[in-house]
């Protein structure tokens, strides 16, 4: 578009920031807190020129940046993005301040090195989803492994250590197979160019044979489906949700497993159409199972963060059955849910995480009343929980009911089954999002716990135990861009399906052809 | 006026967003304005609305659409999944005015009702936000925004039914409401994939700015496939029957007495539970074509009704009585639907918001008056201290009994008519009008017994659970204006269906039918009307067994002519069986909640056990071979030196083996 | 006269290359002191650097000759780093005994 490299400005911003911040003094945590929070503004504000800029109706990637890199392997430095990636950008970047701002009365050791870490996994996430080049978004998809690791491993809780080795290793096998299907997939077509070999599979004659499109799908599939997760790949997530400080577990649970997903969309299902296609039911399987699994799981968990955390798993599973129902209405659900996914699960884990600050625990048995104690608490929470749950005008409802619609409506794939029992899942998340909420926010109020505006504690019925002061400013300036996008996305999501629609209906009429054997050659297929 | 229709639920909200954000700081007058306010703007608008579209002749409605919602791209590549838009025709235009009429009166009446309460402007942005869900969910022009209305409510309910939230058993029954409601709402929603599936748009109707072609312009399209003409009304009724409180999902209406009383009249009696039966009279077309739908709503409701009733006997809550008597009611309006007669469940509807919310109300009253109090044992002869509780409750009595001349005598007698002359075609609906006789009869008795225990004979309350004296009082103005308001209206708004036996018109069917007739008149399932011998037969036999039901309760509970106690023991199987309430939460509890949470507590620790241990096992396998192997590694460096250099010979000696 | 060759044969040095390189190795594997044993090393290294200068003198290339250049700059970083991590093993423990070394130990 104009002549600044956007995409690299706001791709690389935050590593400078990094940098930057490694020559901030120990000692002065006050001040690498607000170069990072400062940096990742700045970046987020930049990125809004992506979001006012971008073109809608056109399927093609945008604000493209090629350079050869070492050519003579067909390796290039390659960034755009498209409707498929645009929603996921911006929700980066806007999660990633907040996370900052969230976290300075929690983490309070090493804040320098928790600085450094944030900013680099904000670039690292963010090449993930520009890379339009295989190599580099490998390096990109390893890279978010270290800072993560880090992440949980310094500042996380008891088992952390634990629950790091457990994270990276699981992501660690997955990208190294997914490696071997990148190499795979060069010797095959000569480049690591995904718009050089999009093209060439779309050419007459140059698509892959079936048995290559199955090997090569399993390898990209593996990767993404552990990074979802995908049911039974999430043995990962839960230890590495509640072990993890909260900052990192928004960063993960909000941005970094849409890099999954987003990879099935960007690269499994177009690259190997005809794989991706036999993959369906499978997928379809695994994602209903993923969504009934993780909501009756929910609700057996005393911890009120491993609930969000298998509530995660279910409404994730979501997205994964739009994908592979590949209509038109699951595609734009499952692109808009995963920003939902993002904000909702985001804003409970942050509240989650507020909550555990002041009431030093997370068990459900252990809270009680506190609507009463932090009303405005309470209230945020019942938005977001809501929203979680898939009430109508809030985000939720929009991404799912497209999602289940567009499932239903593929009748040729026979997918109406999953799309009934994937409703079935909106019913379960009401069942235990609001026994939590009964439990731990209703009822009367535990006497272990106070609110600043009860008499003092000399007074019967007065203070007792620890005072529990309601949302802060701060916490309230974390909070409000989520509340409102999740009102905005429920009443008036146009601005973001119209963002998305050129480049999901470009894939969806590309599956739409008729998979026998090998993809028919060119008919119909729209190259993005 | 009507393109200002989107205000009629737009004030509402707005008054909400204000007392949500002021309602804290601006005190209590303010926040009572705001939230009153706003509704009387609405009703007004709402009124003037009806007014306006009564003056056009539209044969659809009035539709005014708003602005897009789920829908993207532009030009011939634009997808509109639903957008917003409003529909104005009969059956919103009574709709309108009675959630916003009624929901007028209750805020007014909540003003004193709810004055000593902490979470004053809570209470108000809850009730604030209802009245506007609920006018969305009777104002949608498509379906998908009716959904959301209907869900919006389910939600007020939940916050309203768990207002008082530090009492667990308010807690349980938000939740509960919530939940069950969206089992029926699962049903609404596979339906919706279905319209969407067969009709590509939700817009009732078509139009410009919207689909060219509604559901309702070709509601013939599914008959292709006669499973889906079917499986639309059937899945719609669990969403009926959740929300409407039918068999097998009312269970959570009587938990929901948990709530404040003028909730209960708003909410759970004149307003939200009338969903369902909005949302059938607004799909009839569907509904019309599958006889096999319409009787087995006709058959749930007729059972409801029965079933409520006789639970309603052996009820000694105030506010429960008045919620199995809702159930029953409900059932009632559900069988008229079943029958065709969908004008007359509108017309039931109407009268019933009327005499219930009046007789929650005149509870309310009651309750507040005694400090609390809800149990009819330690009440009676509050006539003597509550004059104008007890006359408004007397005519909401005798409405809902069915007396000649009031508004549940006609409405009531509607349904019955209609029910018996589809039983003329269908005989299984002859069984079905004899059901809901003899629940006209349950009705007289319970009512009555109710009325007589709370305001006749001798006041038995006179001290209360923690030992003081209690001394009912009268409740304050702002209470009992709408109290005589509900009473006058519990009077007359049946005159509008007076039927034409008794006003000697021309035309076989009522006024109210007539109104209602473009927008629910069923096609093709209901032809034949009655002989007006036939008609004023069967008015006479409903009046007689109501007669006959509040007779036996003046025996058992006015006179003492016969001990009740006595004759309860007499028919104990029965009194069990309803006081268990036919054993069906029992039922939920055993047969699906705990197996439900035992499925779950298998699948954590299978989580546990088999996903997490897959994992321990390929730790511990590398684990296990690292064991073996760290043995070489002694750390010391002479050993790895010497090491080396053997296998530098072994590698000389190999090449030199093999060469 | 006796009758010098007038150039010394290969074999002779690698002779010679093999019995360094011999004591060096004895070197590494028996003595105890880490200074002792780095000497050694040393020792191999240049047993090594001295086959390769001949073979490089035998052939004619110059080969041999580049690759003894880069031998001897590792050997010298590596003696840097070695030495460092040996003083600070002296000066944690008292003592460059290598067995008292054992800290990898798996």
């Amino acid at each position: 578009m104009d002549g600044l490299p956007l995409l690299s400005i706001v791709l690389f911003l935050p590593l400078a920031g990094a940098v930057i911040a490694l020559f901030v003094p120990g000692d002065q945590p006050g001040k690498s807190r607000r170069l990072a929070l400062l940096v990742s503004t700045v970046t987020f504000l930049v990125s809004l020129l992506l979001w006012f800029g971008f073109a809608t109706g056109t399927a093609a990637f945008q604000w493209e940046e090629r350079v050869a890199w070492l050519p003579e392997y067909g390796i290039g430095y390659h960034l755009g993005i498209d409707g498929i990636s645009i929603l996921l950008v911006l929700l980066t970047t806007l999660m990633l301040p907040l996370v900052i701002l969230s976290v300075s009365t929690t983490i309070t050791t090493r804040v320098k090195e928790f600085s450094v870490m944030v900013l680099l996994m904000e670039t690292a996430i963010l090449g993930t989803l520009m890379s339009l080049d295989l190599f580099l978004f490998y390096i990109f998809f390893e890279l978010m492994l270290v800072p993560m690791y880090m992440l949980v491993g310094i500042w996380g809780g008891e088992r952390r250590l634990y629950a790091a080795m457990k994270f990276f290793l699981f992501t660690m096998a997955g990208g190294v197979v997914m490696l071997v299907g990148i190499i795979g997939l060069y010797l095959l077509k000569g480049s690591f160019d995904y718009v050089e070999i999009l093209k060439a599979i779309s050419a007459p004659g140059g698509a892959l044979s079936i048995e290559m499109q199955l090997w090569l799908f399993a390898a990209f599939a593996l990767a993404f489906a552990i990074k979802v997760p995908l049911f039974p790949f999430h043995a990962w997530l839960p230890d590495a949700y509640a072990e993890a400080p909260t900052g990192a577990t928004v960063i993960m649970s909000a941005v970094m497993v849409k890099v999954g997903t987003y990879g099935f969309l960007r690269f499994c299902i177009p690259l190997f159409p005809t794989a991706a296609h036999d993959a369906v039911w499978t997928v379809s399987i695994l994602a209903t199972v993923g969504i009934v699994y993780g909501a009756l799981i929910a609700a057996m968990q005393r911890d009120m963060k491993r609930v969000v955390a298998y509530s995660s798993i279910s409404h994730i599973s979501f997205v994964m059955l739009g994908l592979f129902a590949m209509t038109t209405e699951s595609l734009q659900g499952s692109v808009l849910q995963m920003l939902n996914h993002g904000i909702s699960t985001g804003a409970l884990f942050l509240l989650v995480g507020f909550l555990h600050e002041r009431t030093r625990t997370r068990m459900i048995s252990d809270l009680g009343g506190i609507a009463k104690v932090m009303p405005v608490f309470a209230g945020v929470f019942t938005l977001v929980m809501f929203s979680s749950a898939g009430l109508p005008f809030t985000n939720g409802f929009v991404g799912e009911f497209l999602i289940l619609t567009g499932t239903f409506k593929n009748a040729a794939d026979g997918l109406q089954p999953f799309a009934i029992i994937g409703a079935s899942g909106v019913v379960l998340s009401a069942v235990y999002l609001l026994w939590m909420y009964q439990r731990a926010m209703q009822g009367p109020v535990n006497p272990a716990f106070s609110s600043p505006d009860d008499e003092a504690s000399n007074v019967a019925g007065g203070r007792t135990g620890l005072v529990l002061d309601d949302l802060t400013a701060r916490e309230l300036i974390v909070l409000l861009p989520l509340t409102a996008l999740i009102i905005w996305i429920g009443v008036y999501p146009r601005p973001f399906l119209d963002r998305t629609a050129a480049s999901v209906e470009a894939i969806s009429a590309r599956m739409a052809v008729p998979q026998s054997g090998v993809l028919a050659s060119g008919t119909g297929a729209r190259v993005p | 006026m009507l393109e200002q229709l989107w205000l009629v639920p737009v004030f509402p909200l707005l008054g909400a967003v204000a007392n949500l954000a002021f309602g804290r700081q601006i005190g209590r007058t303010m926040v009572s304005l705001i939230a009153i306010g706003s509704v009387a703007l609405s009703f007004l608008l709402g009124v003037n609305a009806v007014l306006s579209f009564m003056s056009l002749s539209a044969p659809h409605g009035f539709q005014l659409r708003l602005f897009d919602w789920i829908s993207w791209g532009a030009g011939s590549n634009a997808v509109h999944v639903a957008d917003i838009g409003l529909l104005l025709d009969p059956l919103s235009s009574v709709m309108v005015l009675v959630v916003a009429g009624i929901g007028l009166l209750i805020h007014m009446y909540s003003v004193g009702y709810m004055a000593e309460e902490p979470g004053y402007a809570r209470y108000f942005v809850y009730l604030n936000l209802f009245t506007f869900s609920m006018l969305v969910l009777v104002l949608a022009n498509n379906f998908l925004l009716m959904f959301v209305g209907w869900e919006l409510v389910g939600l007020c309910s939940y916050l309203l039914i768990g207002f008082w939230f530090t009492r667990p058993s308010a807690a349980a029954a938000g939740k509960k409401a919530f939940i069950t409601n969206r089992v029926g709402d699962f049903g609404v929603l596979i339906a919706l994939f279905l319209i969407w599936v067969n009709w590509g748009t939700f817009d009732f109707f078509g139009g410009p700015g919207g689909a060219a072609t509604g559901v309702f312009d070709d509601p013939g399209r599914v008959l292709a496939t006669q499973g889906v003409a079917f499986a639309i009304p059937m899945l719609l009724i669990l969403g009926v029957t959740g929300k409407s409180a039918q068999i097998p999902l009312f269970v959570w209406l009587p938990d929901a007495m948990e709530g404040p009383t003028p909730v209960s009249a708003l909410i759970h009696a004149a307003t939200m539970v009338t969903g369902g039966v909005y949302l059938v009279a607004r799909a009839h077309l569907l509904y019309d074509q599958s006889p096999d739908a319409l009787l087995t709503l006709a058959t749930i409701g007729a059972l409801t009704a029965f079933v409520a009733a006789t639970v309603a006997v052996v009820q000694t809550d105030i506010k429960r009585v008045l919620a199995y008597s809702t159930v029953s009611q409900l059932g009632f309006m559900v069988l008229a639907l079943g029958s065709g007669a969908y004008a007359a469940a509108v017309f039931h509807l109407m009268t019933h918001a009327f005499f219930k919310a009046l007789m929650f109300l005149g509870a309310g009253s009651v309750i507040h008056g005694l400090h609390e109090q809800q149990d009819l044992r330690r009440m009676g002869g509050l006539r003597r201290y509550m004059p104008v509780t007890t006359w408004t409750f007397v005519v909401g009595w005798l409405a809902i009994i069915g007396a000649p001349g009031l508004s549940g005598f006609f409405s009531k007698d509607l349904i019955l008519a209609r029910t018996f002359a589809r039983g003329l075609i269908d005989p299984v609906y002859l069984g079905l009008y004899g059901l809901a006789l003899l629940t006209v009869g349950i009705t007289a008795f319970y009512m009555s017994r109710m009325v007589f225990l709370a305001f006749f004979g001798d006041f038995r309350g006179g001290v209360d659970d923690h030992g003081h004296a209690v001394i009912p009082h009268e409740s304050p103005v702002s209470m009992l204006v709408p109290l005589v308001v509900l009473a006058i209206g519990s009077v007359i708004a049946g005159w509008i269906g007076v039927p034409s036996f008794l006003t000697g018109g021309t035309s076989p069917v009522s006024a109210i039918e007539v109104f209602l007739a473009p927008a629910v008149a069923a096609t093709g399932v209901w032809e034949g009307t009655l002989e007006h011998l036939t008609e004023i037969v069967l008015t006479g036999m409903s009046v007689m067994v109501a007669l006959a039901g509040a007779s036996l309760a003046g025996l058992l509970y006015l006179s003492g002519a016969v001990n009740p106690v006595a004759l309860a023991m007499v028919f104990s199987p029965f009194t069990r069986l309803f006081e268990a309430r036919w054993y069906l939460d029992d039922f939920y509890r055993v047969a699906i909640v705990s197996n439900v949470a035992r499925i779950a507590s298998f699948l954590a620790s299978f989580d546990l056990a088999v996903i997490g241990g897959s994992v321990t096992v390929v730790v511990r396998t590398v684990r296990g071979a690292g064991s073996v192997l760290r043995a070489s590694q002694a750390g010391y460096v002479r050993g790895y030196a010497v090491t080396m250099l053997a296998g530098a010979f072994l590698v000389l000696a190999a090449s030199w083996a093999f060469r | 006269m006796m009758n010098f060759p007038t150039t010394v044969p290969t074999e002779a040095y690698l002779i010679l290359s093999a019995v360094l390189f011999g004591i060096g190795a004895m070197g590494v594997m028996l003595r105890k002191s880490a200074l002792t044993m780095f000497m050694s090393v040393e020792l191999m290294l240049n047993a090594v650097n001295l086959s390769f200068v001949a073979f490089a003198r035998h052939f004619g290339r110059l080969d041999g000759q580049i690759i003894v250049f880069f031998v001897m700059a590792v050997a010298a970083a590596e003696v840097a780093v070695g030495l460092a991590i040996i003083v600070d093993i002296f000066r944690s423990r008292r003592s460059v005994d290598i067995d008292d070394v054992n800290w990898l130990r798996g």
